[in-house]
């Protein structure tokens, strides 16, 4: 394995798509219940959270890519075997493929339950498992382009879902968000990190920059692609806050599909239906760019071929699909996966900065002295 | 061009295939449209359910069906026992409570519509004058196709019209979720062979404890939700106006002179001071065009017509002050000064005891601005 990696001209696409990743990959399941969250810790603040969370995000963000410049063109798995040698970067690049799969995990079965509790009570949990990873390994085998696509499409045809909120602030009461400011700034520190397991996907960028062409540009449209996604989480708590009451929006599961309950198109009556089934193309990107990135991951460390990789997690995850059956025990699960995300997404990455530039700091040293 | 026949099949499977996952023939479903809960003895409440069931053998397609369990999904499944047709509530219009059980409080009734999610959010809520059973089997002498469709449209129709203040699912959990402000529901009574809206039952978190007359809705709803095409009803003292009478006044009650004003256009604004006991100023400013007069005036003179707009305006100010003073005397507060008042506290937090308190001593001031625009195509 090579720190560096130099894939074909043909494989790589134009850095402007950073945007399109770094979002999609962003946004997922976690929005539709992102406000509850939120607003269980940082009560009617819950909207300064995200903004601060979002600004987080950015900080990191600009981390990272000032660690990827440090070298040509590498990915997380290559400075892991450059700052902790071969065998103990073995160690940490296990760890981020056991981690991206379990986040493709949990956003597949939060997807299912969410269409199980909304449209089909009845529709076993391994059929539509497997329906998903079936399309997930369809497109992940088409390779990163392909998932790029993905990404693009799914946010140009799931955008018009951002403009239904417009019936939902009709009935926004701004009491609701008044006053503010009250919360303590601890509340608030917890609302920011119960909004980090949502939040991330925008750590991908140490995965992809390899394939990115103009890498000067990374940055720039990296951090348009963040703050878009910002933006959408701070406008949904804000809407949610002020529909919803307080004993209300502490009991609804997903606050934005319960809002789009009220929207009513003549010929359409429920209009939650659509939304759960069109929610299919917000998932479907963010998944492929997770497993993407756990497959890739098996071909950088072990250099098996990135195909067994997806038929083997495909198999895995679908069994996997089968153990959990109740609401409790996922939730369980994905407030695990959430915690790790927190440390595996902002935290650690911080650190394995500072580690670089040290590193990058001593070695020029060396240099200079020889 | 194998595989591209393999291809357009699959692609075809797709589209046809859709729609297999969960059947669902119109023919064997039982529509449920309404459902009415009332109390029944040893802690039972009775169901009552509409339905729409479609069959072409049969003239009639309601149908309503009663029967008495502990919860109300218990109903629904006994009820299923008695049909042909399997009972969805997908397309639930509007649900009755009967007076008895919301005068015991209807949130766990409610909650059970919240979380069922194949009912829509926009479902309407409504009070029985007497019982919820009365009203949905009533036999009206003009019979429409289905009674949950008519109450539906009767309900519709007049929150359009601006004559009701809109009684969704959504609103009420909206206002009963929040501190500092009531639901408030349309109550429907069922007399002379006709099904309407009778008045307005007012909640106490969600139990019913007062109602009031349909004429005093206007003061309430205006404080509540700006109008657009309002109308209301005034009446005001003869002997001001007499100067400007153009012919002696023709009916019985001589002091007095009614007054119908439309198309009104009003818009609201309460502010709460942050005081110990909680203070309000209400101000209300309306745009009106005068339509019926019960007697006859000079309204070319300007005079006349400044007169009668401060009249007017006289008049909703005291009517907004009596039905303010009765609502706190009651403790129900559906326009929600709870909540401005919660708005302007800071970092204290108002628990709704605490409200219950403080409401009980709030003081309030009431500013009416009246303005008549038009009168009508004559003067």
């Amino acid at each position: 394995m090579n720190i560096n990696v130099n894939p074909k001209e043909r494989l790589m696409f134009n850095a402007f798509l950073i945007m399109f990743i770094l979002h999609t990959a962003q946004t997922g399941v976690g929005i539709a219940g992102l406000p509850r969250v939120i607003y269980m810790e940082a009560n009617r603040d819950a909207w300064i959270s995200v903004v601060l969370a979002g600004i987080l995000v950015s900080i990191v963000l600009y981390l990272m890519i000032k660690m990827l410049e440090t070298y040509d063109s590498t990915d997380l798995y290559g400075i892991h075997l450059d700052v902790y040698g071969k065998w103990i970067s073995k160690g940490f690049n296990i760890l981020y493929i056991g981690y991206y799969l379990s986040v493709t995990y949990v956003i597949l079965m939060n997807y299912i339950e969410m269409v199980q509790a909304w449209i089909f009570p009845k529709m076993p949990t391994w059929l539509l498992m497997g329906l998903l990873i079936f399309l997930m390994v369809y497109c992940v085998l088409g390779g990163i382009r392909v998932v790029v696509g993905i990404a693009f499409l799914g946010l140009i045809l799931a955008f018009w879902l951002v403009f239904m909120i417009y019936t939902p602030i009709k009935y926004m009461d701004f009491n609701h968000l008044q006053p503010v400011l009250t919360s303590s700034p601890k509340q608030i520190l917890m609302g920011i990190y119960k909004s980090s397991f949502t939040l991330i996907g925008f750590e991908l960028v140490l995965f992809v920059y390899p394939y990115i062409k103009e890498k000067k540009k990374v940055l720039r449209y990296g951090l348009i692609g963040a703050g878009y996604s910002t933006f959408l989480f701070t406008v949904v708590t804000v809407v949610s806050i002020g529909f919803f009451s307080e004993d209300a929006l502490l009991k609804t599961i997903w606050p934005v599909l319960s809002m789009f309950k009220i929207l009513r198109i003549p010929n359409l009556e429920r209009f939650e239906f659509i939304a759960v089934s069109f929610w299919m193309l917000v998932i479907l990107p963010n998944i492929c760019l997770y497993f993407w990135t756990a497959s890739r991951g098996m071909k950088r460390v072990f250099n098996v071929s990135q195909k067994k990789a997806i038929y083997l997690f495909a198999v895995l995850l679908w069994i996997l699909s089968l153990c959990v059956q109740d609401r409790i025990t996922m939730n369980t699960i994905t407030d695990k996966v959430g915690t790790s995300s927190f440390i595996l997404s902002f935290v650690y990455p911080c650190f394995l900065f500072m580690l670089v530039k040290l590193k990058y700091i001593f070695k020029k040293k060396k240099g200079v002295d020889v | 061009m194998i595989r591209n026949i393999m291809l357009l099949l699959l692609c075809l499977c797709t589209c046809f295939l859709s729609s297999c996952v969960e059947q669902k023939y119109l023919e064997k479903l039982g529509l449920i449209t309404a459902v009415g809960y009332d109390l029944a003895e040893e802690e039972k409440i009775t169901g009552t359910m509409v339905l729409y069931q479609f069959n072409p053998a049969m003239q009639d397609v309601e149908k309503v069906l009663i029967s008495k369990s502990k919860t109300s999904k218990g109903i629904r499944l006994s009820q299923n026992l008695e049909t042909d047709h399997k009972l969805v509530s997908g397309q639930l219009r509007i649900t009755v409570y009967g007076r008895e059980l919301a005068e015991k409080g209807i949130s766990h009734l409610v909650d059970t519509l919240e979380r069922d999610s194949s009912i829509g959010n926009m479902v309407y809520l409504t009070i029985a004058d007497t019982t919820a059973e009365q009203i949905l089997n009533y036999q009206m002498t003009e019979r429409p196709s289905n009674m949950g469709t008519y109450l539906y449209n009767l309900v519709r129709q007049n929150v359009e019209s601006e004559l009701l203040v809109s009684p969704t699912l959504q609103e009420f959990i909206t206002d009963y979720g929040s501190v500092g402000k009531d639901p408030i529901l349309p109550l429907l009574k069922a007399s002379d062979g006709k099904v309407g809206v009778d008045g307005f039952a007012l909640f106490t978190r969600d139990k019913f404890i007062k109602e009031i007359k349909k004429d005093k809705i206007f003061f309430i709803r205006s404080l509540m939700e700006d109008y657009n095409a309002g109308s209301v009803e005034v009446e005001l003292p003869l002997e001001k106006f007499e100067p400007y009478l153009t012919s002696p006044h023709l009916r019985q009650e001589k002091d007095k002179v009614y007054i119908m004003i439309d198309s009104i256009k009003s818009s609201h604004k309460i502010k709460a001071e942050k005081k110990a006991t909680p203070s309000f100023e209400v101000k209300l400013k309306i745009e009106s065009r005068l339509l019926e007069m019960s007697e006859e005036m000079k309204l070319s003179d300007p005079k006349a017509l400044r007169l009668l707009e401060d009249e007017i305006g006289d008049y909703i100010e005291k009517n907004i002050k009596e039905i303010i003073l009765m609502l706190q005397d009651e403790g129900t507060d559906p326009i929600g000064f709870g909540t401005e008042y919660k708005s302007i506290r800071g970092h204290e937090d108002l628990s709704r005891e605490k409200w219950d308190k403080l409401y009980k001593d709030a003081s309030f001031h009431v500013k009416v601005e009246n303005k008549i625009i038009r009168t009508g195509v004559i003067d």
